[in-house]
Formats: structure tokens, sequence, C-alpha cells
């Protein structure tokens, strides 16, 4: 666990106010920054524009946290996608770990109730490992990182259409794995019977 | 009622009764035999081709997932499935005879096992090793796994377990070995 | 019936020359040369496409997604205990550092950060559980990675020893490969009630170093095993660290960045033991790296043992009272990510949850997918079997990397 830790938010109480290289980055790049929580194992997070996780990515490298720890996103299924970032300290001794952990929201829908497709900038300029992660995340997501120099499917073969870990995915009928000459289709198992 | 309760239906099973000692018997398995239509001289020639085919039969080094590690362990000191006959295993299909399919079949994966499994020559056995290879296993509801290997090719041996023992392995292998023997291997010839 | 005539005449006249891929590059023509997804050096169906000059790799493309098993995504109809098997199926060679990873994750979500969730017995068995998986995984990376080199003994010494490990491991869980052994607030089962099993641990332990000796003295002098690994693979301490490289790699070049002492977990605070670094990361170095881990991996067991033996450790190896009982029904909310050193490197699970049976999302940070982006780094420039070495030294297991 590391160091700094804060106590999870209880309803009522104020809200928690960043520090340490939080507030120094909610300070350099306010534009940037849109929020900041804590999640219930106690590391803080700081939530990040969209169009700002390059710069904000930069700083966080810039200032010691060299090594991108995680990089996950999510569909919570109702309102919003979001990507968490984690970037962490090489350390040799205990006193040098620090993580700092970055977010960014984007929303299902705009304000006038259209469908927003999920977008984000790419850091890979910053960190060369976001490299398939990001691509991963396109896959299975959606979610397309601008910048990324070739942002293609991971996992999923090159045709498949559809991007599987949403909430709302629906999987195809049929998969016909293409082969020279001769076509294998696999059909979708229907109503569970042998 | 879906198809598969309706078929189950139709079968009854005759009432079981607790006094009839009958009911410890174990269960007669039907075996078919085929006629032997060729004499006594090919019967023998197909009894010494099938020993010797049963007797080395080489695997192919097909390592999807983690019953790989089984089958891996099978060929350690401890397990040793070369006493069996599997002493080589061949990394080219086209040298081998048995596929042991050990692993989750993937959409992705499943046209690459259909070429493998061409490339063989006859005769050829396959061994569903493990519960994703007989039915998708744990990884049923899963839109990227084949549910069982045999949507794709044909299979010999199952073998459940999630992933199967060494020596479950070993044993598939041994029933894999009496059912070449059971062949009727002139005719396959095609003489 | 297909006769051996038959077959003769569907084989062509003419070998199709042109199915051999070339590609021209600068006056160059290099060869795509396609490695996998059966192949017997991959370590799982890991397809490569390889651009050859003649011997020296110009690039390599991994290309991966064959054991895609969306574990992921059956998480979110899965109960939150349901999900511990289908981490173990994920780095199978060491599935309970996968359990540990998500346990860990959802136990900050059932408890907070600073809740004693887990008793001092259930953690030291945790520790126990955990670092014998290290050496089994250790074990067999290494007799895989001579295998893949063409050395064909180490792999059955290695194995031997797997076998007296995972024999134990049979003995506290039941399984040989895929533990499913933890739980949120302890693990299933306490240590056996055979009062020889902690001494026959020990006599094993005991023997270990001078195993892991054994390896060395068959390998270290062997000029041609050194010579294939000195210098291949390279990967300077800048690339490392832009790349997300965690595990026994980031310590061959030096950082000595393990998240057990760094960032404990667990009861690692208390326990003594080495950070093994080596100063290039190359294959030899990640090599030497590893060898190390395994005996600080005996020596950490060893210390665990002792102190069960002798501590009167409180608790039960399974909290009853840890989230109302209920473990099987449990509902958690909040968002968490933790992190733990897993054989391969750094693991974590960040799991989202709104209160229900299923979590929203599950995620698991797999070291073997992070450590794969860098082999086109490793291999450009060097020979077509030092590409080998350089894949075999990031230690990749398939199920890690595709999930």
């Amino acid at each position: 666990m590391p160091e700094e830790k804060k106590p999870a938010q209880d309803a009522g109480e104020a809200a928690p106010r960043p520090d340490g290289d939080h507030r120094a980055l909610a300070e350099a790049s306010p534009d940037d920054v849109s929020g900041y929580a804590v999640l219930e194992d106690g590391v803080p997070v700081t939530e990040v524009r969209a169009d700002g996780i390059f710069s904000a990515a930069r700083w966080a490298r810039d200032h010691g946290y060299r090594i991108l720890s995680l990089l996950s996103a999510y569909d919570d299924g109702k309102t919003e996608f979001g990507v968490l970032y984690a970037f962490v300290k090489p350390a040799n001794t205990p006193g040098d770990f620090a993580e700092m952990r970055l977010k960014v929201r984007m929303p299902r829908k705009d304000e006038a109730g259209n469908d927003l497709e999920p977008e984000c900038q790419s850091i890979v300029d910053v960190f060369s490992a976001a490299d398939w992660q990001e691509r991963e995340m396109y896959d299975l997501y959606g979610i397309v990182f601008h910048g990324h120099p070739a942002l293609r499917r991971i996992f999923m073969p090159e045709g498949w259409s559809g991007f599987p870990h949403r909430k709302d995915y629906r999987e195809p009928e049929q998969f016909i794995a293409m082969r020279d000459g001769e076509d294998i289709v696999l059909k979708t198992q229907e109503d569970g019977s042998w | 009622m879906s198809p598969g309760e309706a078929a189950h239906a139709e079968a009854e099973a005759p009432a079981y009764d607790p006094a009839d000692p009958s009911h410890l018997e174990a269960p007669r398995i039907p075996i078919v035999v085929e006629e032997q239509r060729e004499g006594l001289v090919l019967t023998v020639l197909s009894k010494l081709v099938n020993w010797g085919r049963s007797n080395s039969v080489w695997p192919f080094t097909f390592g999807l997932a983690c019953c790989a590690i089984e089958m891996i362990t099978s060929q350690a000191p401890a397990f040793d499935i070369s006493r069996f006959g599997s002493e080589v295993f061949r990394a080219s299909p086209r040298q081998c005879d048995l596929m042991i399919v050990p692993g989750t079949v993937t959409k992705k994966m499943a046209p690459r096992i259909k070429t493998l499994y061409d490339q063989m020559p006859d005769p050829k056995y396959v061994i569903a090793m493990g519960a994703c290879a007989t039915n998708g296993g744990p990884y049923q509801d899963s839109y990227f796994v084949v549910k069982g290997v045999d949507k794709i090719i044909p299979v010999d041996v199952y073998i459940p377990g999630c992933p199967p023992r060494p020596e479950a392995l070993l044993d598939g292998v041994q029933k894999l070995q009496q059912k070449i023997r059971d062949q009727n291997a002139i005719l396959e010839l095609g003489f | 019936m297909v006769g051996a005539r038959d077959v003769r005449d569907q084989i062509p006249a003419t070998f199709d020359a042109g199915r051999l891929k070339t590609v021209k590059v600068d006056d160059r023509h290099l060869m795509e040369l396609n490695m996998g997804p059966q192949h017997p050096s991959t370590h799982g169906v890991l397809r490569l496409k390889v651009k050859l000059d003649g011997e020296i790799v110009v690039d390599v493309e991994p290309i991966i997604g064959y054991l895609h098993r969306s574990s992921e995504k059956l998480a979110e109809n899965m109960n939150w205990v349901k999900f511990i098997p289908l981490t173990d199926r994920m780095d199978y060679l060491s599935a309970m550092h996968n359990n540990h990873g998500y346990v860990l994750a959802v136990e900050q979500l059932l408890g907070g950060p600073d809740e004693q969730v887990v008793s001092e017995r259930a953690e030291h068995i945790r520790v126990f559980a955990a670092e014998m998986s290290r050496l089994c995984n250790h074990l067999f990376w290494m007799g895989t990675f001579m295998l893949d080199m063409g050395a064909l003994t180490p792999l059955f010494y290695a194995l031997r020893e797997r076998e007296t490990a995972l024999g134990f491991l049979e003995e506290l869980c039941g399984a040989r490969l895929t533990f499913n052994y933890f739980r949120f607030g302890g693990v299933k089962f306490d240590l056996p009630d055979d009062p020889t099993y902690l001494p026959r641990v020990k006599t094993f332990l005991a023997d270990m170093p001078s195993k892991v000796d054994e390896y060395q003295r068959l390998l270290k002098r062997n000029d041609i095993l050194v010579g294939r690994l000195r210098g291949t693979g390279p990967l300077s301490r800048d690339e490392v660290l832009d790349w997300g490289i965690t595990g026994p790699m980031l310590r061959a070049s030096g950082v000595a960045h393990d998240l057990r002492k760094v960032a404990p977990y667990s009861i690692y605070k208390e326990l003594d033991f080495d950070v093994p670094t080596a100063t290039e990361s190359d294959c030899y170095g990640r090599l030497v790296v590893r060898w190390a881990e395994m005996v600080q991996s005996v020596r950490i067991v060893q210390q665990v043992i002792d102190r069960i033996e002798k501590r009167d450790l409180e608790g039960l190896h399974l909290n009853p009272d840890y989230a109302g009982g209920k473990i099987l029904r449990v509902k958690a909310k909040g968002e968490a990510y933790s992190r733990i050193e897993h054989p391969k490197g750094e693991y974590g699970c960040h799991v989202i949850g709104d209160g229900k049976l299923q979590p929203i999302r599950v995620k698991v940070r797999a070291p073997s997918f992070a450590n794969l982006q860098v082999l086109p780094i490793m291999a450009r420039g060097q020979k077509i079997a030092d590409l080998i070495a350089s894949l075999g030294s990031i230690d990749i297991v398939l199920g890690d990397v595709d999930r």
C-alpha cells in the first residue's frame, strides 16, 4: 500500500482536497483537470479531460512517474465510458515508491441526448507502454485514441464488427472463419441445447 | 419440453427395486464387434499392424492453454508418457499420428486447428483434453470460444478435467490405444 | 476408400514459390516468415510475423488473440467469488498469484484500506502458497527456456523439483495447476492436519538451493549457452522503464523495484529477503535474476514455516464473519486497483462494483501482455535464433496475454 492514504469519502463530509503531486498537477494545468476523488483503496485519482490527458501524462512522467502501471477502460453501462491510468515511480527503496492515478471520463450521451463515441488522446508518445494497452481498449470498447500510430484490433480478428466488452454488445449470429478455399462457419449456440 | 428432454423421456429406465441384487452388477456396455471378413492371414496382419500403431502413437506438440502444461508434465519423469510409446512429440503435423487438443479453442484459432488437422497424414487420431476442448469448459458463455473442438474436427477420445491430471491423460492415451487395436487396419489401407 | 494412389494425384507438379512472401524495402528483399500460432518454441499460441534480411531480424510483429477467452467479460455475469477460478486460468503457471491480486482488490472494496480483514494465520498461509507458486513458475520457466535453447536436460530436472512442490500444494488445496485457493478474508483450507507436512516441506526447501546450484553448474559453464544469451535481447534502463516493463526484466536492468519490498502487501514487510538485480537486462541477466529469485523464495517460505510453527498465530484461515459470513453473495461497491509482485511482473486487478452481486468491471493488468510489447525492440538487428532466446526470456504465458 502506498504511504499517503486518505480515508474513503463518507456522505456528509467535505469533498477531499488534492494534495501532493495531485495539487501540483491541478495548479500546473488547471484546464485539463476536471475533478478529484479518492478510491475505495485509499488512493487518490485526478480526473482529467479527454483532450488533456496527454499533457497530464507528460507532466506525470516528467515528475518521476515513469512506469505505466495500468491503463484500464470501463463501461459502466449507464452513463459513461472511462479510462483509469496509473503511473508509478520506479523505486529501489520503499520510500521512493509513489503512484499517481488519472481518470478520463467520456459520457455516452452529450447534453442534447445524442450518442457519443468515446474518444481520448493517446499517450503513446509519452509512454510507449501504452501502445498495446490502448489497442486493447480500442478493440474491446471502441475507444478511439487520437494520436496512436496504428490503432487496430489486437485480440479480435480484423473483420470483427462490434466492440465486445461494451454492455450493449450482442454476439453475432455466426462467425465465418475464412480459410483458403473453405469457410468454417461457427454458429452461436441457440437456446442452450446441445 | 425441449427436444433433449423429450428424447430422454422416451427411453424409460427400468424401475429400481432395492431388494433385487442385480442392480449391483456392473452395467453391461455393448461392444460392437466387426465381422472379420478376410480370414486368418489378414486378421493376424491387421492385429500386427494395429499392435505397431497403437504402441507408437506420436503426438503433436500443440499446446493451447493450461492443459498443455499437464501435457508437458506427462512427458516429465514422474509420469512419463514415453513408456506408452509416445516417446517423440513432433512439432510438424506431417510427422504425427495423434493431435492432443489441450486447452481452449477460440474462434481465431479454429481455422488453424483445422489446417493442422488436415496436414496430418492418415491414420490420425484426436484427443480432446480438458473441459474446454470437450465442450467449452468454464468459458461456455464466452463470445470467442468454440464450444468444443469436435465442432471443427472429429474427436476420438475426450478427457474431462480442468486440467486433467497427467494420469488422466495417460488413461486417455491408453483408451485410444485400445480403440486403435480394435480397428480393422487392412480395410483402412484400401486393399 | 482413399488409397495411396489417389493421394499421389493430388500433389501439385510444381512447388508454388509465390507462396514464399517477400517484401521489398529499400532495394532489399526481406522475407516474411510466419512463426506460429503453433510452433514448438512459442509459449502458447503466439504468432510472430518476422521480416528477415537473410538471418537478421528486421522487424517482428507479435500477433495475439488466439487464446482470448474473454474472462473479463465473463466476470460481469458471475458473482465476485466465482471469478476466482477464472483468474487461475490466466497465468496458469503461477495461479496463486493471480488469485492473490484479485482477492486483494476486492477486499479493498469490501473492507477498505485500514481494516484488518485477513487474520495473521491466513496471511502466513497466503505467503506460503504464493511463494511456493513462484518457485514452481520459475522452475517451469527455466526448463522451457532451456528447451527453447536446445537443452533437454534442465527441463527434466526442473520438472522433477516442480513435481515435489506441486505435490505439497496439492496436499494444501487439492489441485496441481489451477488452485482456486484464495478467498475474500483468507484462504479456503487450512494447512493439512498431517504433522509431517511442514517437516517434509522443510526438507524439500533445505535441498532446493543445492538444486539451483546444480542447474547453475550445468548451464553456466556451457560456452554455447552463455554465448547465445549474453548480449541477446538487450534493453537499456530507459527502454525498460518507457515500455512499462516490470518484474525480473526490470530488475535485471538494475532497478530493485520489487513490489514486495517497495509497496509491501500481506506480511512481506516482516519478512527478510533480498531483491536480486543484474547490471544489464539481456537474456543472461534475466536468467541470473530468476535463479536468484528462486533461492529468495525458498528463504521466504522457510521463514514463514518457522513463524507458523513457532509463533501462536491468531485467527483462522478464513475469516468467518467477513462480509457478513456470506462470501458467495458479497456485494461490493466502489473502485479499486491493487498490485502484487507476480513472478512475471506487476499484476493487478482493477475492479469496479456498484453494490450488486456481479462486478461492473474486472480488468486484469497482465504482466505478460505488458512485457511482450517490447519484443520488437529486443529482437531488431539480431539473428532469428536470438529472437527465440529473447522471447523465452520475457517469460510470457499466453493465457495471461490474451486473458
